[in-house]
């Protein structure tokens, strides 16, 4: 648990110098089943930025979500955006966006669900969303529940991002997505998505957006949340691909261009981060957590 | 109550609610003609089937029109920015208004085409008669149905009927009580079928029946504040 709240705390002091949208979770308990709790006392600060959230099936990212949106109510603990507490309240529901993983698909097409929904939200850019359908080729006037999944759900990033809520939470918008949706969904997260604006997305294919994240939340266990920042983190280790492990390697993996290792960064060398690589190594490698402590 | 967000809302599930509309008026419809051609065939008055039908519609039409609420289902009604008063007059507004409403018009829009057609004849005449017994029970036993639609999360018909069964079985005790109580009162079983017209009863246990027939007000009151306070307290 130490180890949990040392890392929230670096991670809100490097990323959170403005301090805009921040959401702050407080010793947090929930379980479908009371005796066994899915999250057990988590506690994280998160702000403005994108956000990774990663983790392996059935360890409570999707449950995070829907306790952050307030979907589901905590057993324990408190869950704070910009310091209101009430999730339910619609000053504060008009403030947050969650585009589930999977969800009932309306009878009409995205245009007419988007007429009737987005009035519930000031912040609703009609201009950007027809931009955004364009971009991901959607036919705005087929009904929903004939399109494909895949389609499904690029009109429904198209119609979320379009809303420009301060606070997004994406359950793996890029499941179901082609190669060609994943490259134009990131060029409009780029572009859509401001500085003020605090997103946590949710996925398994984390070098999808590799280059967007401003942080990192890793379920490594039940009780064991690591959050640390992009820079921080490639500050102080490097990823080093050569045909042997590295002499210093703290930890390596064997691939078929050779092999990858993660050492310390004494240099301050620039590097990109392999996320998926340093899930696993975080899980196996006790060392990595230590330098990444420092 | 914010009037607005209420309106907002309407407007963002009046699809919905002209489906529902459409839907009553189709099974009223089917109903009624079934029973007219049950009349025209075997010559007998069978306003009991529009009667059921009607009443079993009015009781189950929260969990009948509703989808059951989880994640993959619900995720954006919950989301909605409406505060809960809102939402939750939605819903008692189209099962209280609008359901029953199609309901009434539906049958007597049929009744008039049909007493124009049968120029006067007044077939299937009877339903609108002065026994309103099945109605009073209806009334009832409807709250039990809407709470239970945010009650229970799987089943939702099954576990409706077993609640409504147990309702029955204690309302049928509470009788028993009071006609222990007043064993002159002859028409003591109406309190739960017509409870306005149950004979006054001695001067000495007048208080009884009179609890008894203001008792639906409290027992309806608060199975709607039940469901509201469930409905917020629900997740996903």
């Amino acid at each position: 648990m130490l180890f949990q709240k040392e890392y929230a705390n670096i991670a809100v002091l490097h990323l959170c110098n403005t301090l805009k949208h921040m959401i702050k979770v407080e010793n947090l308990t929930f379980g479908y089943n009371k005796n066994n709790p899915i999250i057990n006392g988590l506690n994280l600060s998160i702000c403005n930025g994108i956000h990774l959230l990663l983790g392996e099936n059935g360890i409570g990212k999707t449950t995070l979500l829907h306790l952050l949106c307030g979907l589901c109510y905590p057993d324990k603990g408190t869950i704070l955006y910009d310091d209101n507490a009430d999730l339910r309240n619609p000053k504060n529901m008009i403030n947050i966006l969650f585009l589930p993983e999977e969800q009932r698909a309306e009878n009409d097409s995205i245009v007419s669900f988007a007429k009737r929904h987005a009035i519930f939200y000031p912040t609703f850019n009609k201009e950007l969303f027809h931009n955004n359908l364009k971009e991901l080729n959607i036919d705005e006037n087929y009904p929903m529940n004939k399109m494909s999944t895949g389609q499904r759900k690029k009109a429904l990033l198209a119609y979320s991002l379009s809303l420009s809520t301060p606070f997004m939470l994406l359950d793996e918008p890029t499941s179901d997505l082609d190669i060609t949706s994943k490259s134009t969904v990131q060029k409009m997260l780029i572009e859509n998505i401001s500085d003020d604006q605090t997103v946590i997305i949710s996925t398994h294919s984390a070098n999808d957006f590799q280059t967007l994240y401003d942080s990192l939340i890793f379920f490594l266990n039940k009780n064991d949340i690591f959050q640390n920042t992009i820079d921080d983190i490639s500050q102080k280790i490097l990823f080093v691909s050569e045909t042997m492990p590295h002499k210093d390697a703290l930890y390596y993996e064997r691939g078929l261009n050779g092999c990858t290792s993660i050492i310390e960064n004494k240099n301050d060398r620039e590097n990109t981060i392999n996320i998926e690589m340093l899930f696993r190594a975080l899980a196996n490698n006790e060392n990595i957590r230590n330098i990444l402590k420092k | 109550m914010n009037i607005g967000n209420f309106n907002i809302l309407e407007r963002y599930y009046a699809k919905r609610t002209l489906q529902i509309i459409f839907v009553t008026i189709c099974l009223i419809t089917t109903t009624f003609i079934i029973s007219l051609f049950m009349y025209t065939t075997m010559q007998s008055g069978s306003t009991g089937l529009i009667r059921g039908v009607c009443i079993l519609l009015f009781i189950f039409a929260p969990c009948l029109f509703e989808k059951q609420i989880d994640s993959y289902n619900s995720t954006i009604d919950f989301l909605l920015p409406a505060s809960q008063i809102a939402k939750y007059m939605h819903f008692w507004v189209r099962y209280y208004i609008i359901v029953p409403t199609t309901i009434i018009l539906s049958l007597v829009v049929l009744f008039s085409i049909s007493d124009i057609v049968s120029s006067g004849n007044h077939l299937l005449a009877g339903i609108f008669t002065k026994d309103q017994s099945g109605i009073w029970l209806a009334i009832l036993l409807q709250p039990v149905c809407f709470t239970s639609y945010f009650l229970y999360k799987k089943n939702i018909i099954l576990k409706t009927l077993v609640s409504i069964i147990v309702v029955l079985l204690s309302c049928a005790l509470v009788i028993l009580a009071i006609s222990s109580i007043l064993p002159n009162l002859a028409n003591v079983s109406n309190l739960l079928t017509n409870p306005l017209f149950v004979t006054p009863p001695d001067k000495e246990h007048i208080w009884l029946l009179t609890l008894s027939q203001f008792f639906p007000i409290p027992y309806i009151l608060g199975l709607w504040i039940t469901s509201y306070q469930l409905m917020k307290e629900r997740g996903i």
